[in-house]
């Protein structure tokens, strides 16, 4: 785990943020609202090409690969600050790292295949993950029959980010329940016979990223291609999804550092009854609730990769309850700092409704905030028994 | 799937009046008249609300998501020829006569489908709403001919009602506010009448008004002593409108820029002198926070009724996600506010009929003329020139006055304000709620849920940010403490 007083100056995390924000500025800042107004799927494709300036889609990577070998931890705090941007952007390349957490845990061999695709060696487009998980929802359910060859996947999954641009799927697919209920985790590549993506969602917010689901017509799926079954494709599984629950918790307290930013800003100009509004006192309390909000979520997502924590017998928070804290506390703050707005928060040259959208697209990715609660519980229950 | 379930709300029959009000039983039995005329007044807008503008409310949010600009026109003719948009009118003038009552009923159903509609169709009569602040005669009467003339020739007439300036928000709407404000515009008295100049806001049909009642100063260094009340003609040289608004929600509902310059208005057309211009604002508000609260309830329903379709069809793991135990406890959590907001709302609308100004409706000069004199000859020239003098006009102006005081509409400033900051708080929260029972799956624009949750944002800001609306609620119930 690396804990935040463990970062020095010179620490690469340090410089990479400096670099990520200048990215954000030359490359994002300006686009952020327009692009908000139709679907800009090609500007998405632009930003993934530039970012590998800064290693941005390799992060995760092992530097044996040509990788940034930075800890999920390191990129959380970086889709913290894209996500202050645009959430939108960081949707992405959340997907894309908890794919990547995923395949590190695929066997060499398959490493050594995927890895040079992902780092876009002999100057290749870096590929793009989108991770698809099962839903609960009947009717994303799958039949997966083995044979000689690998595995014949057929079904259609949930709403799926990153599906419309991605060039690899990782798929964990939860197998009909008459047939054991069992996880397996297969790569596909986009173009793959069979596999293809459903009518596209039109979402609130999010919207430069592409969520569709994901079609699996009769997909052959051949033994490379498998990283994993069973209990190893369940631990996988498990693995990818805290680290995306902690992803989202992060971009979520980035849009709403933006929102209390524009919002401590505006208060600081605009005048009511005779003195600015951050004079008034109902305002201060709002300020300062929002900020509260901000400094426990921030603390509580980072405070979550801290996997032995067991400072004064308190366990670290588990990933889904930081998800669901900082999601509602995330949309918490922004309706606040449209409220401080005014008319103006509502309007979308503010950017600030923009943020309201983006938020609540992040409080429903993987799985209702209030399921993910009693999921929480429901499997502590299983483990004492 | 129970079949009872699929038809409770928008597809089926969602408990009527009486139903989700019992206590107006008593009501109906003392006066029947009032309580059944609502009733009918519900079936009509249920019925415009689920057969009209359900099936295009999407369509036309998405096309005003492109275009601001875009209106819809058809709707807006339907909207007219059922007379939803001069319904305060009594029967006799030509309009369909509906109290507070009746209308708030409507504005929940139409609301409960489209906030915007709701706006577009019922925002109108805030000709109406000022010229009866002072109730002189001749303009009544004159805004009651213009109206019903304009919706028998289908021609559209908007009324738009102008308080927010680029500077100014909440400082227009109360005392404190106003004292220390630093207006946007301001009008200086010229031979004839007014010269203004200067910019308003967030104005509500702003790019589509034929007329505008606009709070303006004479005196920008004195805003409360010299704010004074205009009605401004939008054909008037000098009136221009800036932007149509790209907002978060409503979005079918234009809101615009409007700029004066050196717009030109007669001495008649002050309709508020100097001074009394908060006063004005502060008599329509006391009817409109309500209102707001009372589509703030709609919105709740609708939103609710489009989620316990959903929960009631989606499938999880063999069993409807509405059998889920947290799902069920969070819909039983809703219909609870909802039901308490109802009755808030409906005791706005009834006082208002009973101490407001459409008691004078219900009052005898006004029902003897209404029932005597043929309707031809009461928007005629005679009565016109008649209603114009300044006897008739002041002998008006004083028994409306009479009627509602200046406590008066400050007390109902408190209960507008509180039913506004309920609804809306909920509708908020409702809209909010029902998507994390949805899901992500649930939140695409063509299940319509989403909607909901963009557009019940504005209700927390316009009519008063609800932080201004508690100060009101504060000052009038506690603050001479």
């Amino acid at each position: 785990m690396a804990k935040m007083n463990q970062h020095l100056p010179d620490d690469p995390i340090q410089e990479a943020v400096s670099e990520c924000r200048r990215f954000l500025k030359h490359e994002i800042h300006d686009k952020v609202l327009e692009t908000d107004l139709q679907k800009a799927t090609d500007w998405v494709d632009r930003i993934w090409e530039k970012s590998r300036q800064l290693d941005l889609p390799f992060l995760l990577l092992p530097e044996d690969y040509k990788g940034a070998g930075f800890s999920p931890y390191s990129c959380a705090v970086l889709l913290d600050i894209i996500a202050a941007e645009c959430a939108g952007i960081a949707s992405v390349f959340a997907l894309h790292y908890t794919g990547c957490i995923a395949l590190l845990s695929a066997d060499s061999r398959q490493q050594s295949l995927l890895f040079p695709r992902l780092t876009g060696a002999g100057a290749l487009r870096p590929a793009l993950i989108a991770p698809v998980f099962p839903s609960e929802t009947d009717g994303n359910r799958f039949e997966v029959e083995a044979n000689d060859h690998g595995l014949v996947i057929h079904g259609t999954t949930a709403l799926t980010g990153n599906a419309l641009t991605a060039d690899i799927f990782c798929v964990f697919i939860e197998e009909d329940d008459d047939m054991g209920g069992h996880i397996t985790c297969v790569v596909l590549e986009k173009g793959t016979p069979g596999l293809s993506t459903g009518q596209p969602a039109d979402l609130p917010g999010l919207k430069v990223n592409g969520f569709a689901p994901i079609i699996l017509d009769h997909v052959m799926v051949d033994h490379r291609s498998i990283v994993g079954r069973r209990k190893k494709a369940g631990a996988l599984m498990e693995r990818a999804k805290d680290g995306l629950y902690r992803f989202i918790a992060a971009m979520a307290m980035g849009t709403a550092r933006s929102a209390f930013e524009k919002a401590s800003a505006y208060a600081r100009q605009r005048y009511q009854a005779g003195k600015k509004i951050v004079h008034h006192q109902e305002i201060q309390r709002l300020l300062g609730n929002m900020k509260m909000k901000l400094s426990i979520g921030t603390a509580g997502y980072l405070n979550s990769f801290d996997d032995n924590s067991n400072f004064f017998r308190f366990e670290a928070p588990k990933p889904p309850l930081v998800k669901v804290f900082c999601t509602d506390a995330a949309l918490e703050i922004t309706m606040d700092a449209i409220q401080i707005h005014g008319g103006y928060g509502y309007m979308h040259e503010y950017g600030l409704e923009k943020i309201m959208r983006d938020v609540k697209v992040l409080q429903l990715m993987l799985g209702r905030n209030p399921k993910c609660q009693i999921n929480t519980i429901a499997e502590e229950i299983q483990h004492d028994r | 799937m129970k079949d009872t379930l699929l038809k409770y709300g928008l597809r089926g029959d969602a408990p009527d009046l009486m139903k989700s009000l019992p206590a107006f039983g008593r009501l109906k039995k003392l006066k029947p008249s009032y309580i059944s005329r609502a009733e009918a007044a519900q079936k009509v807008a249920r019925t415009f609300a689920r057969e009209e503008m359900l099936p295009r409310v999407l369509e036309t949010d998405k096309k005003c998501a492109e275009n601001p600009k875009w209106f819809d026109w058809a709707l807006w003719q339907k909207a007219n020829r059922a007379k939803l948009n001069i319904s305060p009118i009594p029967e006799k003038l030509g309009g369909l006569g509906w109290s507070a009552l009746g209308n708030a009923v409507m504005v929940e159903e139409l609301a409960s489908v489209c906030l915007a509609g709701a706006s577009n169709i019922t925002f109108n009569t805030f000709g109406l709403l000022g010229a009866l602040v002072e109730c002189r005669t001749g303009i009544v009467l004159n805004i009651i001919r213009m109206m019903v003339e304009a919706q028998k020739n289908e021609v559209p007439m908007f009324w738009s009602w102008a308080i927010t300036e680029p500077a100014a928000g909440s400082d227009m709407e109360e005392e404190s506010g106003m004292k220390h404000m630093r207006p946007s515009t301001r009008a200086d008295k010229v031979p004839g009448g007014y010269r203004i100049n200067g910019a308003k806001c967030f104005i509500t049909n702003g790019s589509l008004a034929d007329f505008v009642i606009a709070s303006i100063p004479l005196d920008p260094s004195h805003p409360l002593e010299s704010m004074a009340t205009f009605l401004l003609p939008a054909s008037s040289t000098g009136f221009s409108v800036g932007r149509v608004e790209r907002k978060s929600g409503q979005k079918a509902s234009q809101t615009a820029e409007l700029f004066f310059d050196n717009l030109f208005v007669p001495e008649e057309n002050l309709w508020e002198p100097p001074g009394r211009g908060l006063r004005h604002t502060r008599e329509i508000l006391s009817v409109t926070r309500g209102y707001i609260g009372i589509a703030a309830l709609g919105m709740s329903r609708g939103a609710l009724e489009h989620c316990i379709q959903y929960a009631a069809q989606k499938k999880i793991k063999g069993h409807r996600l509405l059998d889920e135990e947290w799902v069920q406890m969070d819909i039983a959590d809703m219909v609870k506010d909802i039901m308490t907001l109802r009755n808030c709302c409906y005791n706005f609308a009834v006082a208002l009929d009973t101490y407001h100004a459409w008691q004078l409706f219900d009052r005898v000069p006004v029902k003897i003329a209404l029932s005597l004199l043929p309707g031809k000859m009461l928007l005629g020239d005679g009565i016109q020139a008649i209603s114009n003098t300044e006897l008739v006009s002041k002998i008006g102006s004083w028994y409306k006055h009479r009627l509602v005081s200046d406590e008066t509409v400050e007390q109902f400033v408190t209960f507008g304000s509180a039913a506004k900051v309920a609804g809306t708080d909920l509708a908020a929260r409702i809209s909010s709620k029902i998507l994390d029972i949805v899901g992500l799956e649930g939140l695409s624009h063509e299940f319509g849920m989403e909607k909901y949750f963009r557009d019940a944002k504005v209700t927390q800001i316009y009519e008063g940010t609800n932080q201004v609306n508690r100060i009101d609620i504060f000052n009038h119930e506690i603050g001479s403490l």
